[in-house]
């Protein structure tokens, strides 16, 4: 017991210590995470909507995107980013991507044809009726969209929405392996520094878990306040 | 008929010597990454930040360990200011593909020099020369070494964990056989194995070792040391012998020459000894 005692002192202490760190670290994971996100959630409704309501070289172009960006793992897509795509952007470009950058896109590919594929989804289980019944009142094409057609799509996709979300932020320890000093990183440095490993860890856990279950409980939020519809 | 005066001939010479010099010095300076440095003003050195005592967070929150000065030498021997320089933290696997799509200039990441690697990438003149040697936990399955050799003896399986790395089971067995070679894909990996008894002991660097037994002798011990040497060296894309001659100088110099005072500091610093100081008159290094 005392053992236990002194060793959860001597680890509070280096959590203290390495505090700047850790902070540094988190700010980090949540730039890259809320970016990716949003970046993800705009690109993702955009491409759903072509999904459903593009014509037919639109959507086979976004059906290969959807496809082959959920094919690959998470961690093939941010090297590639990385090393293949900032290469040929250096190229033709000059400019040079941060690795944070390459990241947040990498992440934001893999968001953005989740949400494509639920937005589509989404839309498409309205009953045809809803948006014939639009017409049929004059409304236009973006006003079925946002007073008929979404009111009743985000309810759905919210639950899945709040998935890719946690996803992603899950996403960010791949990160590490490009040289953005997320949190996990934070985590691994203030451990080796320390040589206290297994409390480092589960103390990276217990943040992770906090973090996404405060995602999931802000979903709840928002879709307590949709299904007032 | 015109003819050229003396005077104008030898301007128009002088002029046109003077372009074609302009001119090769630009191309000679579009050639190596070395002007490209100085023209941008900092130098970006790759390397870790989990690996004490040669690349780590200190207490200060700052990058420190020999590889980081390693790193600030070649800073200070480009533009006398060791503080330009820009530290790309990279994961060990990240050492030669940064290098290659030019992410970092330089890398000093504990790099064991190989032949394998050297057809990948050009490694500057050795800075250090390391061993390795097997960590044991005070509180462990053995209580010394030579109850562990007592149980290999008898047939027992005994973990041992290490880096993942090129060549890995042979750096094991260079300090202990007939054992099940585990590897982690993280230095801080093999500690954890041996913190948590998942591993009987880790062969880490002779480097690690020392430290951790001064740093916590009531949780670790020396469980014997290796016979092989290996060579660190910091390392360069290959193709330019420009940078990578300047990179030498730089080092060849802290190690044989006027800036040996930082060299030893760095390695007093780390190592807890001073290295020998070089002597005047013949070249030690041509001996």
């Amino acid at each position: 017991m005392t053992e236990l005692l002194s060793s959860l002192t001597e680890f509070l202490v280096a959590v203290r210590g390495a505090q700047p760190l850790l902070l540094s670290g988190l700010v980090k994971t949540a730039e890259a995470a809320i970016l990716a996100i949003l970046l993800g959630t705009a690109f993702g409704l955009i491409f759903g909507l072509m999904l459903v309501y593009g014509g037919k070289i639109l959507r086979l172009a976004v059906k290969i995107y959807v496809d082959v960006a959920r094919g690959i793992p998470g961690l093939v897509k941010i090297f590639t980013v990385y090393y293949l795509v900032n290469q040929l952007v250096i190229e033709a470009t000059g400019y040079r991507m941060s690795a944070m950058l390459c990241g947040i896109i990498a992440l934001a590919i893999h968001a953005s044809a989740q949400i494509a594929e639920m937005t589509r989804g989404a839309i498409q289980a309205l009953p045809r009726g809803q948006s014939e019944a639009g017409k049929a009142i004059g409304l236009t094409f973006g006003q079925i969209q946002f007073n008929v057609i979404f009111p009743q799509a985000i309810r759905q996709i919210l639950p899945t929405w709040v998935t890719s979300a946690g996803e992603v932020v899950k996403g960010t320890t791949l990160l590490s392996l490009i040289s953005v000093p997320e949190f996990f990183v934070a985590i691994k440095e203030a451990a080796a520094r320390e040589y206290i490993f297994f409390s480092f860890y589960l103390f990276a856990m217990l943040v992770y878990f906090v973090i996404i279950y405060g995602i999931e409980l802000f979903g709840r939020h928002l879709e307590a306040r949709f299904n007032k519809y | 008929m015109q003819s050229c005066s003396v005077p104008r001939l030898a301007a128009g010479i002088l002029v046109a010597a003077t372009a074609f010099s302009v001119a090769g010095a630009q191309a000679q300076q579009a050639e190596s990454k070395l002007y490209e440095i100085l023209d941008r003003g900092h130098v970006i050195v790759g390397t870790g930040s989990t690996n004490v005592p040669w690349h780590f967070v200190d207490d200060e929150n700052e990058l420190a360990g020999f590889d980081v000065d390693m790193g600030k030498l070649i800073a200070k021997a480009l533009f006398d200011d060791e503080t330009k320089v820009e530290f790309v933290k990279q994961a060990p696997d990240a050492r030669i593909p940064n290098l290659l799509t030019d992410k970092t200039d330089i890398t000093c990441q504990f790099m064991t020099i190989n032949t394998q690697r050297a057809q990948k990438v050009e490694f500057t003149i050795p800075y250090y020369r390391e061993g390795v040697a097997l960590l044991m936990p005070k509180n462990g399955r053995f209580e010394n070494r030579e109850a562990m050799d007592a149980a290999i003896a008898d047939g027992e399986t005994v973990h041992i964990a290490v880096l993942q790395n090129a060549g890995a089971e042979d750096t094991v067995h260079d300090v202990i056989s007939d054992v099940q070679v585990d590897q982690y894909e993280e230095q801080g990996l093999v500690f954890e194995a041996v913190d948590s008894g998942r591993a009987d002991g880790g062969v880490v660097d002779l480097s690690n070792v020392m430290w951790l037994v001064k740093q916590h002798p009531d949780r670790y011990m020396l469980g014997g040391k290796g016979t092989l040497a290996q060579s660190y060296g910091c390392a360069v894309k290959p193709g330019d012998q420009i940078w990578l001659n300047f990179a030498n100088a730089a080092l060849r110099e802290a190690m044989n020459g006027r800036t040996f005072p930082e060299y030893a500091d760095a390695f007093e610093r780390w190592f807890g000894e001073r290295p020998p100081a070089p002597q005047t008159g013949f070249p030690a290094e041509l001996r």
